[in-house]
């Protein structure tokens, strides 16, 4: 389904995909949703790192010649 | 979040200086790729100090290893690549959660009880839907939880995903599918109520 959805299926099988979806309630329900929930995390806005982006910056180049601790 | 933001052009131009000692080219790469940095870092499970202590360390490590970056790739899919490297390396150290990976999808949805709690309102919000979703992203597993990640939040290509997952692309898309169908099973209550919403 998922190769379906990013047209990612040879013409075959994504005819014989469409045939099995078109008389499968659940199938076409879950293509649905998966559909959906894709268009949704595209969306999705990242988590928020607000005012500590600068300070993550500054911390990186005061650090950046400190001897390596493994 | 999209892996297309940014001109390559540029990207490559500050890696160039940066290679050459320039700590200003460097500092602007960093500051440019945090924010993104520290989103993967969260959607990969680290928690927000982790993540913060985590991007840090990300971008030392790229610092000291861009004498042998590689010019033709992109520092921002590299820079993810270190982020995967490191947030595997932090959560080895949890204690494992209870595993989801073997558990079917009813017993996945079941799992999710604040979703179909939602209120009217707050399902409406998009606040709501981050707090679901990485509630939901947490109980994949995290090979699963990567690949959704990377292809479907991070918007990095198939291509672009696997190399950073370290697998071959029909292996990706492999884990990939079965993320996509973990996570559908999980998000179906707050999906539900949000399309008839």
């Amino acid at each position: 389904m998922s190769a379906y959805l990013e047209s990612d299926l040879r013409a075959r099988a994504r005819a014989r995909l469409e045939r099995h979806a078109a008389e499968c309630a659940d199938c076409t329900s879950v293509l649905g949703s998966l559909r959906y929930m894709l268009g949704r995390l595209h969306q999705a806005q990242p988590p928020d790192l607000g005012a500590e982006a600068p300070q993550i910056a500054a911390a990186v180049l005061r650090r950046l010649h400190e001897p390596v601790d493994r | 979040m999209n892996q297309s933001t940014g001109d390559p052009t540029r990207e490559r131009s500050l890696v160039e200086r940066a290679r050459s000692g320039d700590e200003e080219a460097f500092a602007t790469l960093v500051t440019e790729n945090s924010a993104r940095v520290y989103g993967a870092l969260r959607r990969f499970g680290l928690d927000q100090q982790e993540s913060e202590e985590v991007a840090q360390e990300v971008f030392l490590r790229a610092w000291r290893a861009l004498p042998r970056f590689e010019a033709r790739a992109r520092f921002s899919t590299w820079i993810y690549r270190i982020a995967f490297n490191e947030a595997q390396r932090r959560l080895a150290r949890r204690p494992a959660p209870a595993a989801l990976s073997q558990a079917d999808d009813d017993d996945a949805v079941a799992a999710l009880p604040d979703a179909a709690g939602a209120g009217p309102q707050a399902r409406t919000l998009e606040h709501e839907f981050q707090q679901t979703l990485q509630r939901a992203l947490a109980q994949l597993p995290l090979d699963l939880r990567v690949a959704v990640v990377l292809r479907d939040i991070e918007g990095l290509s198939t291509e672009e995903s696997a190399a950073v997952a370290g697998i071959r692309q029909a292996a990706f898309k492999s884990r990939l599918h079965r993320g996509r169908m973990q996570l559908r099973a999980l998000l179906e209550p707050y999906l539900r109520l949000e399309q008839g919403a």
